[in-house]
């Protein structure tokens, strides 16, 4: 027998009734010697624990409980049950959705895989212009080379 | 709870009408059971302010499920099975909102808690005493034991049933019970050892 076999017997003999086979494996054996020991101190304390006084049920218990069995039946009790169960659903649903709404909006409205509007392909064609020189009110402009431009005037009616 | 012939009689007929929808009856039922259920209860949980309101939700789960009771085991032991289990989930909501609040705690609480804890159990104290220190050890050590660990060891050592009567509310054969109930034990007392020498270890475990 292996002692694990011993300490299990050690576990259901009475202190005062223990077997010869297992008085001689103790002896010889500090380790189960000592479980035997410590197995007696959490029985006794077991047994001084189911001896505590049980709570009794109060006054009118059984009353009580009836009334709560006639109210409300079961169908309605499973109905509101199943209301609160999909009601919690629903609120974290709506909660999900707020929360990746909020999220959505707080993005930048701009990134790499947006094509550029057309506002903001005028407002690069301006800037492009303006990097090549300096306009002035007159429509001449001073080219970045430092030589002044006038634009060609527009043909009017030819004089005779 | 039934013993004799005729009290058995009785409580079949008791339960025929209720499964027949005579609620009367299951007041009868419950007040032939209810010190049985207040125990299995108060040994489980090990709080008192708990007891009433545990019992009456188990037999309220009871009433709603009678009609599925066919009288295979008797109905102590089918009651009880409705009581064990609704009594570990409550160890496990219970044990679970206690994790919660210690994370809640402040610094200061903290520290409190954990110097409580590394108390040593109070034994060697003398008469009465005595007893509440025994009581107080077991109460710790159900505490930190596993909920499954905790089922196992107040059915045979607070409730005193035997094996045979544990293996059919768990619906398990008596060597797995047997088995289970030695690994219990040792688990328990390899717990106790350590918490002696260093303190305590971490407590909830499932």
């Amino acid at each position: 027998m292996r002692c694990d076999d011993f300490r299990m017997m050690v576990e259901e003999e009475r202190a005062d009734a223990v077997p010869e086979l297992l008085r001689a494996h103790l002896e010889k054996c500090a380790a189960c010697r000592s479980y035997a020991e410590d197995w007696g101190r959490v029985s006794e304390a077991f047994r001084a624990a189911a001896a505590d006084p049980l709570p009794e049920p109060t006054f009118g218990f059984t009353d009580r409980l009836l009334r709560r069995l006639a109210s409300p039946p079961g169908a309605e009790r499973a109905a509101r049950e199943f209301v609160e169960r999909v009601g919690r659903r629903v609120a974290f649903a709506t909660m999900l959705l707020a929360t990746l709404t909020l999220l959505a909006l707080g993005l930048p409205t701009s990134g790499p895989v947006r094509e550029p509007a057309s506002a903001d392909l005028m407002a690069q064609a301006d800037q492009a212009s303006n990097s090549n020189g300096i306009v002035f009110a007159d429509d001449t402009w001073v080219s970045q080379t430092g030589n002044p431009h006038r634009p060609i005037p527009q043909a009017g009616p030819s004089e005779k | 709870m039934a013993t004799t012939p005729n009290d058995l009689a009785q409580e079949v007929e008791w339960i025929q009408r209720v499964q027949a929808g005579d609620r009367e009856s299951f007041g009868r039922l419950v007040e032939r059971h209810q010190r049985r259920v207040f125990s299995l209860i108060f040994h489980l949980v090990r709080r008192r302010d708990e007891v009433e309101d545990l019992a009456q939700e188990a037999f309220v789960k009871a009433f709603l499920a009678i009609r599925s009771y066919n009288f295979q085991s008797s109905f102590g032991t089918w009651l009880a099975r409705i009581t064990l289990n609704h009594c570990y989930d409550y160890l496990r909501r219970e044990r679970a909102s206690r994790v919660r609040y210690f994370w809640q705690m402040g610094e200061e609480g903290r520290k409190q808690m954990e110097a409580r804890a590394e108390r040593p159990p109070k034994e060697g104290r003398e008469g009465a005493d005595e007893r509440l220190a025994r009581t107080d050890l077991v109460d710790q050590l159900l505490a930190r034991a596993p909920a499954d660990d905790r089922i196992i060891l107040t059915m045979k050592e607070l409730e005193d049933l035997s094996v045979e009567e544990i293996a059919e509310i768990l619906d398990l054969n008596v060597s797995t019970v047997k088995v289970r109930l030695h690994r219990a034990r040792k688990r328990m007392l390899e717990d106790w050892k350590k918490y002696r020498s260093k303190g305590p270890a971490p407590r909830s475990r499932k």
